[in-house]
């Protein structure tokens, strides 16, 4: 009995070792290259952190395997929005020979601890994270396609106080970093333009309950509300202030720029506004190219974040086969020649830090059930950020 | 290796494996050689691991000091804190405030946290000593919650959920070769780590041994038994509360210096769940068993990345399975936290009888 | 608006909304810490899976219940709350069979880390099962506004009060005037007697878990309807805060936590609308901490002093 238990194991490993053969033999024509996807995957933002995957994995699948040099992977990897798990990803990620690109960290409260060791590993990180500090450390590495949040606040103010001339503006905030922060620097241009500030306060992320800070809202008497969170959020905010009776004119940075955010809110978000990168959007054949892509193949409308994922896969796709090499510093310098690189975004440059010029913010607003593009905000010249 | 060394490893087989089991049933006589080869182990572990291992290895290191100091609460005193990653913040923050703000070393400031985040402890301890159990449980819970949203919303001070930026890493000045900065090194973090853990060991092993060590035995399987027979149980338990929050506030700190950044999303209340899991599942008050915990915690997340959607899901489920299977922890021999007992103790609430 | 009065009034509205929402929930907690002090950390996932179970409902019925109108209204809500409240009714139960009961012998940690578990697992089931985006949750009564006294408040807000607390009233009728409802009190007080008194110790804890979680999956159709939108982790919030009303008003108690909740709830909605709504949870958390230092046993559990 036990011989044939031996006997056995012998055919099996000898089995096993001949696939293994031939598996090695089938890749050896084409060498692997991951790319990383590190975001919060699981938790409670994985509803925003998933959507980078499915971004990356549309970008993918646009291309012929056999005619790309390289056998390309994509590694999700869940940071569960921790700044400790993130620097473990981070040197996972260092020290993984095949890794040549990295889509995320989607917080900047994980991007920046994590960063020194991306730039560590001149490893391309192109991070969704918005907080402007990421690329001023002087990390040559970390490429931006996504706007930061300095640029939100500037262009949702030129709009709100500049054209609209709403003079008392409240404004509501989630308590994460580019809450707090676009909304203070909303807060400063809008007190430079003469802007009364009728409140200023911060809701905990994720809160359903909108209802007290909306009722001591509809005290202030205020003609206009700038609502810097999420869509899910944005969308139970308006449908409480709808069941209060109030009605004002509410504008938000990118993060409630989602077909979700109608999904979710229904009638009651009709007329919201928001700040989105790009000019007409819709109006670009490659992005509406993503967008029926994306709903063909999930079933449901993309979400603000997965279209610049979508964007990144692309850009580093295209630097890899550039490169030619699987070397991580030959690929930074690639990313560098394939852009200017017109996308689903529009046209795709980054500065010297690593940004995105791409720096025409959309105000876009909710219109009969459907997002609609409405003019560009005028910055004026001196406020673009340096 | 080539042909060479696998033919001669081949011929001398018996022998090794002879000569080893010698030694083992040698180290395996001594508790002191067993722990030495251990040691001696994870110094290996420190010099051959790639950066990933090596990461893994300081939050392991970070998670066996936090659970070691809960130990001391849950597993020696018996006192249930759900919200024990407030000291671990605690400690973080002051290291991070104070080496941004003065550029305090961060030798000065590693002790320091740790005699901050035992006076907190006292302080939350203090209005506490009367709750019992479960009501204890929910207050430090809330204890947590305030001290991670205050972070979060004095933006003035902790500049809000922005976090600390640009903590200064440990330095150290080597005579003759001039300053060694930690900056981005792993090894050097695994090894200041290491060290830190054998020193918590040692102390609770001590602490475990000693006078208030038995205080804190006999106000576990009974308080009023343990009031009566002289022990004084509100120092007792003031002392499990300081001494806890002091092994937190010094992993805070060493989490400050590594990261050289905080932001209060390190401090949830989901953290002080994970410690606590890490100190039950390896078995209360058994010192091999927390360190085996942190191993299990934050080791087995990282393997199980390979199943990444399903992660989380599996590990639930291993949480429900090592219960079921083992109640008394990994290597928990008895039962450690509020004892079997207490069902038959006269029940303190009245439940659902209805008062009118 | 017109002056503060309104204000406070409106105050008032949206505490007792959300309030009776946690005393809900806080039932569920409360019935089973009294019966088997432990805390069930999965509770408040319970509740979640019950919007979720309203939501597949809903879907399955989505052809009459656009239509619905009327009678038919009524027949589609009945049908949701049925089922939510069958499907979490058994979960409840199979999540005590399988990850408590055989634990119940042991320490009062084992049961925690187990529920922990539980948690964790259900949460991270409905998050692979559906999606991790947050889903819009169908609002089936047509809104209607009503004005009084300068506040502002919907149907759908009376329709939750009131039937949080006929749920309530039902729930507190039952365990005072039934024999099942002796039967879970005389264990709640001393388990081991009840069983040698020939209570079927293992039957009661089961309903225990039944009840808890049909009320439960109650408030989940109830928040859906309010909120309009669920998403997979809204247990976690939603339980903290339940559990935490359960403890203010004396764990244990079931009218405590009813008064814990709608406690809980006015004192949020108040916070956070005068002092910020950044503190909202110091608030919440304070006022917990605060009545537990002067009165360690909650609210409404009696008093009991540090010793016998």
């Amino acid at each position: 009995m036990r011989r044939r238990v031996a006997g056995n194991l012998w055919i099996i490993g000898g089995l096993l070792l001949l696939a293994l053969g031939l598996a090695t033999g089938a890749v050896a024509q084409q060498q692997k290259v991951v790319i990383a996807v590190t975001s919060p995957q699981s938790g409670p933002q994985a509803a925003w952190g998933s959507e980078l995957i499915r971004g990356a994995e549309l970008a993918l699948a646009e291309y012929d395997p056999k005619k790309l040099k390289f056998k390309y992977e994509i590694l999700p990897l869940d940071d569960q929005a921790d700044p400790k798990v993130g620097l473990t990803v981070a040197n996972k990620l260092k020290v993984d020979k095949d890794v040549m690109g990295v889509i995320g960290p989607w917080n900047s409260g994980v991007a920046i601890p994590a960063s020194p060791v991306y730039s560590e590993a001149k490893l391309p990180l192109f991070a969704i994270a918005s907080d402007p500090k990421l690329t001023r450390q002087g990390f040559t590495n970390i490429f931006r396609t996504v706007s930061t949040n300095d640029f939100q606040a500037i262009g949702g103010e030129a709009y709100l106080v500049g054209e609209l001339k709403k003079k008392r503006v409240a404004i509501i905030h989630d308590n994460t970093i580019p809450g707090v922060t676009i909304s203070e620097i909303f807060r400063d241009m809008a007190k430079k333009d003469k802007a009364e500030i009728v409140m200023f306060e911060g809701v905990s992320w994720g809160e359903r309950d909108w209802s007290p800070v909306l009722t001591s809202l509809k005290q202030k008497n205020a003609d206009a509300l700038y609502l810097v969170t999420v869509f899910a959020d944005v969308a139970l905010a308006m449908k409480q202030m709808k069941d209060l009776g109030m009605n004002l004119t509410v504008l938000g940075p990118d993060g409630m720029y989602s077909d979700e955010l109608i999904t979710l809110g229904g009638p009651a978000v009709e007329g919201a506004c928001a700040t989105a990168l790009g000019a007409d959007v819709n109006k670009l054949p490659s992005a509406s190219k993503f967008v029926s892509a994306f709903k063909a193949k999930y079933n449901e409308s993309p979400q603000q974040y997965s279209v610049f994922a979508y964007e990144d896969m692309h850009i580093l796709i295209k630097a890899i086969e550039k490169a030619g090499k699987k070397d991580r510093a030959a690929i930074l310098k690639a990313v560098r020649e394939v852009t200017p690189y017109d996308g689903a975004l529009g046209r795709t440059a980054f500065n010297g830090r690593g940004d995105t010029v791409n720096q025409v913010i959309g105000i876009f607003c909710v219109k009969d059930g459907k997002w609609g593009y409405l003019k560009t905000a005028d910055i004026p010249k001196d406020r673009m950020p340096k | 290796m080539g042909g060479f060394g696998r033919s001669g490893s081949r011929r001398s087989r018996p022998k090794l494996t002879e000569r080893l089991r010698r030694a083992s049933r040698f180290i395996g006589r001594s508790r002191h050689l067993q722990l030495l080869a251990l040691l001696a182990a994870l110094v290996v572990f420190g010099l051959q691991a790639d950066e990933y291992l090596l990461d893994i290895g300081v939050l392991v290191g970070i998670y066996s000091i936090l659970g070691l100091g809960l130990s001391i609460v849950i597993g020696q005193a018996g006192l249930l804190d759900l919200g024990y990653i407030a000291f671990y913040a605690i400690g973080a923050y002051w290291t991070a405030l104070l080496s941004t703000y003065f550029g305090v070393p961060f030798w000065l400031l590693l002790p320091s946290a740790a005699a901050l985040a035992a006076v907190f402890g006292v302080l939350l301890g203090y209005p506490t000593l009367r709750l019992r159990g479960d009501y204890l449980a929910i207050v430090t819970l809330g204890f947590g919650e305030i001290i991670r949203i205050t972070l979060n919303n004095w933006r003035q001070l902790t500049n809000g959920p922005m976090g600390i930026m640009g903590i200064g890493h440990p330095r150290l000045a080597l005579p003759g070769l001039g300053a060694f900065d930690f900056g981005l090194n792993v090894q050097a973090y695994y090894f200041l780590i290491l060290v830190l853990d054998v020193v918590a060991v040692f102390v609770v092993a001590r602490l475990a041994r000693s006078r208030v060590g038995l205080a804190w035995k006999a106000i576990r399987e009974d308080e009023l038994a343990a009031g009566a027979m002289g022990v004084n149980v509100r120092r007792a338990k003031l002392l499990a509360f300081a001494l806890g929050a002091a092994f937190a506030g010094a992993a805070g700190s060493f989490f400050a210096g590594r990261v050289g950044f905080v932001s209060p999303e390190s401090f949830t209340f989901v953290e002080s769940v994970l410690v606590v899991c890490i100190v039950v599942i390896g078995g209360s008050a058994s010192i091999a068993g927390v360190i085996l915990g942190a191993v299990v915690f934050i080791g087995l997340p990282e393997l199980l990345r390979e199943v990444a959607r399903f992660r989380m899901l599996a590990f639930g489920l291993g949480m429900v399975v090592l219960m079921l299977t083992r109640p008394q922890g990994l290597l928990g021999q008895e039962w450690m936290g509020e004892p079997e007992k207490s069902r038959t103790e006269p029940e303190p609430e009245p439940a659902l009888v209805p008062d009118l | 608006m017109e002056g503060w009065g309104a204000v406070y009034l409106q105050q008032v509205v949206n505490g007792l909304t959300i309030g009776s929402v946690y005393a809900l929930i806080a039932l569920g907690y409360t019935m089973v810490y009294g019966v088997l002090e432990m805390i069930n950390f999965a509770h408040g996932d319970v509740f979640m899976v019950g919007s979720f179970v309203g939501l597949l409902v809903l879907a399955l019925l989505a052809p009459s219940s656009s239509a619905a109108a009327g009678g038919g209204l009524l027949l589609v809500l009945g049908a949701v709350f049925l089922g939510a409240m069958a499907s979490c009714g058994s979960l409840g139960v199979t999540i005590e069979r399988v990850a408590y009961r055989p634990l119940r012998a042991s320490s009062r940690l084992g049961p925690l880390i187990s529920a922990l578990g539980v948690s964790l697992f259900i949460q991270n089931a409905v998050m692979l099962l559906v999606g991790a985006r947050p889903k819009a949750f169908p609002q089936l009564i047509p809104k209607q506004l009503y004005h009084v006294g300068g506040a502002v408040f919907t149907n759908v807000q009376v329709i939750i009060l009131l039937a949080s607390l006929l749920l309530m009233l039902a729930l507190d009728q039952f365990v005072r005037r039934t024999r099942w409802g002796r039967a879970m009190r005389a264990v709640a007080q001393d388990a081991e007697a009840a069983g040698f008194m020939g209570v079927e110790v293992n039957s009661v804890v089961t309903l225990t878990f039944l009840l808890g979680s049909i009320l439960a999956a109650g408030a989940g159709i109830m928040v859906g309807l309010y909120y309009g939108i669920v998403d997979f982790f809204m247990g976690y919030v939603a339980g903290l805060k339940a559990f935490t009303a359960a403890v203010l008003g004396g764990i244990g108690n079931l009218r405590g936590a009813m008064l814990g909740g709608l406690l809980l709830g006015l004192a949020e909605s108040f916070g956070a609308g005068f002092v910020g709504a950044h503190w909202r949870d110091v608030i919440a958390f304070g006022v917990l901490i605060t009545v537990l230092v002067l009165r360690p046993g909650g609210l409404l559990g009696e008093h009991l002093p540090e010793k016998v």
